[in-house]
Parts: structure tokens; sequence; C-alpha cells
């Protein structure tokens, strides 16, 4: 029996007035639509062209629920000989609220075979993950998602190499929220530890 | 979601519908008239653990055995209860400034965080009952009845809204409720028989309780009162949590005549309804932040309510006078928490353990534990004493006064439930239309001392899953009641 009946039959058997608490959630989120995110289709990079941008990178995550406390991943790239397709791995790092902060926690997460096109965008169904409650920066709590980035690498140019984009999907535990309107960011570099986290594209 | 959540909220309209009918015939429970947020007050003057009339089937099923005729009961008690909470800045989180000072926000910001939230209630909690010894013309007698016996239910009043803070109109009580209710209603059957000799009446009573936990209150996923993120975007969400279930509890109790028409005792005990922990189901909705509302999902809630005990005793020394003294001790220490947790949780009792800092006592439980309200409430007593004048066989007059303990810590009292040591006075008359019918009516009320928790350590000092946003402030109270009543006798 839903609770929406069980509380209807309440209130006819004891003539209870009822609170209005759907209604009220209800004003709450009319007057927050406006402020909501969209798909994000503006969060990814312009396209460009395929480039081998193997190589190690600090990854962050910067969920809607909290933009400026992204999870962070050691990453590893592995794009094959003929630019085609790309292996994929994300170690989850701890907080910095960890006795050792940006320490590896967790398995890590491999994606393998996913096809790089031609303008440089790729998109890798990571899959449901399971990360520990340490590199959780929003609540600790253990993770359970269905997410897909959709990223693009961006020509280094002189500067660190970067690929970034949205991230999408459904994050189940420990709270179930719409991943839409995330972000991410990964910069190149041999050193998690010091590396700044980018958040989304530049 | 479309822009017109309003019509998609509206779903739930043959519950509005049906809730608008309950609010025109006006029931409601009323709050915290008790120790906790007990609140049986049905019966008025005669809602004793020492009485003999129907409402006896909750306050002592003994009592039912003194009665000597069919009886039925209707009673209504009707409250005017106002509340206010006052927020300070000194309760925000340190993490919400920053962030209101990154989006340059922070004045503004504490305006939305901060103040006197009010609530000005008007319910009604009615009593339904009868005895009778189905006219067998033995010393067995029943009884039955319908009662609120826990709970009530508030809604904060709205404020002026804020352009800057979707959230700021739901008030600076939001962070623990909103609007909600938190209720059981109870069914409950008694059988007494009644000893001629030692003047004695035994009673045992079935309740079937169904409790009822609708609440809404402003959330984030950090358990913060954060209002923006430091680019200025939204951060405050909410959060809805609909839970139901059907619980049943026992209860005992003996009315002595030890002096022949002049002295009675009794002694009544109320178990634990659910016998110990209850657990309810329904679903939580929650939006936080920018995020798409989730859907609804499958959540247990635990809470533990407490047993009582009463004692009391009613002394006629004269024909026209009679004086009462009772009594409750009600063990709101089986109160330690309440747990929210996935519905896929097969032990609730272990999942929801946690330490002193609040954090799970088992950590392989953190994807499923939502939240722990930690209460860690304590038992109180109530004493009333009071006394009747009998003008004529058809009008008495009654007064009492009375007081009950507070249950809850300074470092649990949040704006869902409060609770202050409390003074109560009555007065009141009953009058006899008939040998068969009698009117009464009994204006009661309770005086609550306000409580000041500022400077106080809150439930922002403890771990998640049990954290939460600073719970400091200044309560007040106050409930005025009107009880009255019907008996038939036959």
């Amino acid at each position: 029996m839903k609770p929406a009946f069980t509380a209807a039959i309440l209130c006819l058997l004891a003539m209870q007035a009822c609170t209005d608490t759907d209604g009220r959630y209800g004003d709450f989120l009319d007057r927050t639509a406006t402020l909501r995110s969209s798909a994000g289709d503006d969060a990814g990079a312009d396209a460009g062209e395929r480039l081998d941008f193997s190589g190690e990178y600090l990854l962050a995550l910067s969920t809607v629920l909290a933009p400026d406390a992204p999870m962070l991943f050691a990453a590893e790239v592995e794009v094959n000989a003929d630019l085609s397709a790309l292996n994929l791995r994300l170690q989850p790092l701890a907080t910095a609220q960890q006795p050792n902060p940006r320490a590896p926690v967790g398995d890590p997460i491999d994606v393998l075979g996913v096809p790089y096109l031609p303008d440089g965008r790729f998109i890798a169904a990571l899959g449901t993950l399971t990360v520990p409650g340490a590199a959780n920066p929003i609540s600790g709590s253990d993770i359970i998602a269905d997410v897909e980035i959709h990223g693009t690498s961006l020509p280094a140019d002189g500067q660190p190499q970067v690929f970034c984009g949205r991230a999408l999907g459904m994050v189940e535990v420990p709270l179930q929220f719409d991943l839409a309107g995330s972000t991410f960011g990964a910069v190149a570099t041999g050193d998690v530890a010091t590396t700044a986290p980018l958040l989304a594209c530049p | 979601m479309t822009p017109t959540h309003r019509a998609a909220r509206r779903r739930h309209l043959p519950l509005a519908a049906t809730c608008l009918l309950c609010i025109l015939l006006g029931w409601a429970p009323t709050t915290a008239l008790a120790g906790g947020y007990a609140s049986a007050r049905f019966g008025g003057a005669r809602g004793t653990v020492v009485d003999t009339t129907p409402a006896a089937v909750y306050y002592n099923p003994g009592a039912l055995g003194f009665d000597d005729r069919h009886a039925m009961m209707l009673d209504l008690t009707l409250a005017l209860r106002q509340a206010s909470y006052r927020r300070d800045a000194a309760s925000v989180d340190d993490s919400t400034l920053r962030s209101l000072r990154g989006a340059g926000m922070e004045a503004a910001g504490l305006d939305a965080l901060t103040g006197e939230a009010t609530l000005q209630n008007l319910v009604a909690s009615p009593f339904v009952g009868a005895s009778s010894d189905l006219g067998l013309e033995t010393p067995l007698r029943l009884g039955a009845a319908f009662f609120v016996p826990f709970g009530g239910q508030s809604a904060w009043d709205r404020q002026a809204g804020s352009d800057a803070f979707a959230g700021a109109g739901d008030g600076p009580a939001r962070w623990y409720n909103i609007e909600g209710t938190i209720r059981s209603l109870a069914l409950g059957a008694a059988a007494a028989y009644r000893l001629p000799a030692p003047r004695l009446s035994l009673g045992l009573s079935l309740t079937t309780y169904f409790s009822e936990v609708d609440t809404l209150r402003a959330r984030n996923a950090n358990g913060g009162d954060g209002l923006v993120f430091a680019d200025g975007s939204l951060a405050e969400g909410r959060s809805l949590m609909q839970v139901s279930g059907t619980d049943y509890g026992v209860g005992a109790g003996l009315l002595w005549e030890a002096l022949a028409q002049r002295l009675w005792l009794g002694l009544s005990y109320q178990s634990q309804p659910g016998l110990g922990t209850m657990e309810l189901e329904g679903t939580l909705e929650n939006t936080f932040a920018t995020a798409s509302p989730s859907p609804a999902a499958d959540v247990r809630f635990t809470q533990q309510l407490p047993d009582i005990y009463r004692l009391g005793a009613r002394y006629r020394p004269w024909r026209r006078i009679e004086l009462r003294l009772s009594g409750d001790y009600t063990r709101w220490s089986h109160m330690d928490q309440m747990c929210l947790a996935a519905a896929r949780v097969d032990d609730m009792g272990r999942a929801c353990a946690t330490g002193a800092d609040g954090s799970l006592a088992h950590p392989e439980y953190n994807a499923d534990v939502v939240q722990v309200f930690q209460r860690r409430w304590r038992d109180t007593f109530g004493a009333r004493a009071g006394g009747m004048y009998f003008l004529s066989q058809q009008v008495e007059l009654n007064a009492s006064i009375g007081y009950d303990s507070n249950a809850i810590p300074d470092a649990q009292l949040d704006a869902a439930l409060f609770d202050m040591d409390k003074l109560t006075f009555s007065a009141g008359a009953n009058y006899a239309l008939s040998d068969a019918l009698r009117i009464g009516v009994t204006l009661t009320e309770v005086y609550y001392a306000s409580r000041d928790t500022r400077g106080s350590p809150g439930n922002e000092t403890l771990a998640p899953p049990s954290r939460q946003p600073g719970n400091q402030g200044v309560y007040a109270q106050n409930i005025l009641l009107l009880n009255a009543g019907l008996e038939f006798r036959q």
C-alpha cells in the first residue's frame, strides 16, 4: 500500500486534518525551476581532432550537487596506435579530510575500447561504479552510480595536456540524483598529489 | 520535470480532497501536552488512571470494571498552539559563510538563515470509546476506543521570500521542519474483571497503532545549511519523507477501592507501541542543489516510542468534594534515535547503530543509511493534583494544576520536535442532562518554559550520517486547550 494511500485511509479513519507537504514541496520546485541545470550541453569543448593523449592525469569530477567539492581520480589514458579507440583507467583518490589525501582508495575502474571519434570526442560508459566513502568529498558515504562521461581531448599548445567534458547518469547511493549538469576536467601530471584540479573545460 | 511542478504534485488530489474534508471537519491531534510528544488529554478532568469512563481503555483498562452500565463517550480536544524558534548567526555553518562570502552575499544570506520562525495551529483531537458488560451481568467488562496518544503536526508560517535565496520563504526553522506530521493513532480494546470482595478490578488491553511520519524539510547532501555555492549557484535543497506503519502494544492496570465509596487507587502500564523499535516504510524524495528532483526512493524509518507507568488516587472525604492526585512516568529514554535508510536494509538495528560521534558503528552500511536523527531523550514524569466540587447531583465543578517534565536534551532540541518543562492549569464543569447523558467542558492552559540553547553544541558537531545544521536557538511554545465531551450511560 503506497504511503499516500495509507495516509488517506488514516485521514478517513481518524478524520484527521493533514498537512500539505506535497504542495509545499511543489512550491519550492516551482520557485527554483529556472535555477536547475539544463542537460549541460554547453559544458563540453569545441570539436577538434584526434591526437595521442595517452598518459597520466588528475581527473576532477564536479557534480551539480557540490560543484566546488569535486571527486578526484588518478586517470590513465592509453590511445591505440591508429587513434580509433582508447582505454581509460580511473582510480578514486582520498579526499582532503582523509589521513592520506589523494591516496588511492578502492578498486580502479577500467573502461576498454572506448571509440575515439575523428573530431576528438569520446563517450565512455563507466557502468555501475562503486566508489568508497573515503573518496566522497560531499558526505563521506560510499557511492553507487551509473556514469557516462562525454569528453574531448584538447590540443596541448605548450600547456599540460587536458581532456574534459560533462558527466551524465544517475547516482543511486547514498542519494538518488541525476548527474546532468556535472562536469569533469583532467590535467596531465606526474604527481596527482600536487596538481591543481580542473573542474570543467576551459 | 516540467515547470508546472505544482500540477505534477497534485497527483495526490484525492488525498488533498480528503484532507480538505478532514480540515473542514476539524480533526487533528495536538502536540506535546505531556512529556515528549505524548498528546493524550482526552476525557478532560475524567481522563486519568482512576476514572472509569471509556477513556480507561487507554489510561487504565482495570478501571473499566468499576462501571456497571453500558457507556459511550465522545470527546474532542481543541488546541490553539503557538510556537516560535529564533535562530542566530552563530548556528550557521562555517562552510556556508565561506560560500556566501565567495558569492558576495554574506549579509543577505544571513538574513535568509536566521531570524524568528513562528507557527499558529488550531487543531482538534478526537476520542471515541465505549464500554459494556454486554448485558451478561458478569464481572467481565469490555471496552474499545479510538484515540491519539502520540504526536501531532506543525506548519511553520511562510515568510517574506528572497529573490536571491529561493528557500528563504520557508523560514529559519526549515532545516528541521517546514511542514509535517509525526503521529500515532490508536484503536484499543480492553477487558476488565472485577473482584467484588476485595473491591478490585484488573484489566488488560491490546492497542493497534497506526503511525505516520510525513515531513518536508530543507536539506543538503552534506548535512549543512548552504544556500549557494561560491559561484552563486543554488545549493539549498529539499527532502520529503512519507512513511507509515502499523504496530501493536499491550496494557494492564488495576483499580482498587481501598475505602468503600471514599478512596480509589489506580495503577496502569502501557507498553511501547511495537514493543520496542517501530519500523515504518514509505518513500523519500530529494531535490539537491541544481540537480533534477530525484524519483521517490523506497525507505525504512525507525523510531522508539515510550512505555508509560501511571499511578493515581481519588479521595472523597465528603459527599460534595473529591480530591485527585495522579502521575505518570514516561520512558522517553527509549527514544535514542530515529533512522532513515534504504528499504533494502535487512537489519535496521545493526545498520543504524552509531558511536558517540554519530558515525555508523558498522561502516559497511554507509551506502544504505540516509540519515540518523540523534534523539537521546530522557524519561519524563508528570503529576496532576486537583479536585471536584459537586454543586448538586447534576453539576460538578473541577480544577487542577499539573507539571510535566522535559524529555529533550539541549543538544537535540530542534524545530521538528521540541519539548519543555510545562505547567498546566485546568478548570471545567460537568453537567448531567439526565441520568443517561452527561456533558463536560474543561479549559486548560499549558504553559511551557522557553528554552535557550544558544552556545550549546548541537547536531552540527556530529559526524555523518548524524550531522545536521546547527539547531541552537530560542524555543518558545504555548497551548490553550478546550476539551468537550459527551458521555452516554445506560
